[in-house]
């Protein structure tokens, strides 16, 4: 059914040193073309995680500072904020349903097919979701995107743990000023790590 | 989300994009290209798939046994079912 608002919760793990900036700026967009998909500020959200998905965001942000070379956590606390997003459903890519599945695999394969057509390919790598995502995005207008994701977590990764099959779902959010009001924003865990 | 409207975007888009608008795009991600000499398209519509199957079907029985797990070597069913699909539309 099409809603034309909605909000949704989401959480975000990151260092201490980031908190006030965000309270008082509001989010920064990850800028990585090698992120799952695509740029901007990334939430866990309620979906198919066996966990709370705060739970999901406190472990992400603890994860991220371990440095494997020297075995060791770079940072002594991590903490999970939490926000609310407004989500425009017109600009709103839900790849958790299966028809906004088929909407992005139909832009990708038209995408590959348009480019196969000009008689070139790729000389170097392969094409990247978050590039097909970035390019999507721009083209359509959309600045809301939620997927269930495989992330592999420390407990994975000590348990050499592959798999193909979403454990988190995530909301994936461009423009966050437009969509984020900061007064939703709040600090919800510190944790310490060492 | 809003299916329709972002459907109507998506061909509107493709009904007015060149494909050199795409190429370009791509390699302000730092892609390069090369020419092909040859077309190809990925399969799309039932017909091509149930051709590739049935190809999968055929060929999937000895293949198996080339595949046969033992203690050294691991089965990697993603990579077998990559290969075989691979095969079937050589």
């Amino acid at each position: 059914m099409y809603i034309p608002k909605q909000k949704i919760t989401g959480f975000h793990g990151t260092y201490p040193e980031n908190i006030d900036s965000i309270l008082a700026n509001n989010f920064y967009e990850s800028q990585n073309h090698d992120m799952w998909i695509g740029d901007g500020v990334y939430f866990f959200v309620d979906g198919i995680g066996a966990l709370e998905p705060s739970l999901y965001a406190k472990q992400y942000a603890i994860d991220s500072c371990y440095d494997k070379d020297g075995k060791t956590y770079f940072k002594d606390e991590v903490c999970v904020l939490e926000a609310v997003i407004k989500i425009n459903n017109d600009r709103y890519l839900d790849l958790t349903e299966i028809i906004g599945s088929q909407l992005f695999n139909t832009f990708r394969k038209r995408t590959i097919s348009k480019i196969e057509q000009s008689g070139k390919r790729p000389i170097s790598g392969e094409y990247n979701d978050a590039d097909v995502f970035k390019i999507m995005r721009e083209e359509l207008g959309i600045e809301f995107v939620k997927s269930n994701v495989y992330i592999k977590f420390a407990v994975q990764r000590i348990a050499r743990f592959e798999s193909r099959i979403p454990n988190v779902t995530i909301l994936v959010v461009n423009n966050p000023i437009k969509h984020i009001q900061k007064p939703t924003i709040k600090v919800v865990q510190k944790v310490k790590i060492k | 989300m809003n299916h329709e409207l972002l459907k109507q975007k998506m061909d509107k888009f493709f009904n007015e994009t060149s494909s050199e608008y795409l190429v370009s795009r791509f390699e302000n991600l730092g892609y390069s290209f090369i020419e092909i000499n040859y077309h190809y398209d990925v399969a799309e519509t039932n017909e091509d798939i149930e051709i590739i199957n049935a190809h999968c079907e055929e060929k999937s029985s000895w293949l198996s046994n080339l595949f046969r797990p033992n203690k050294n070597k691991k089965l990697n069913l993603d990579k077998f079912e990559v290969f075989l699909c691979k095969l079937a539309v050589c």
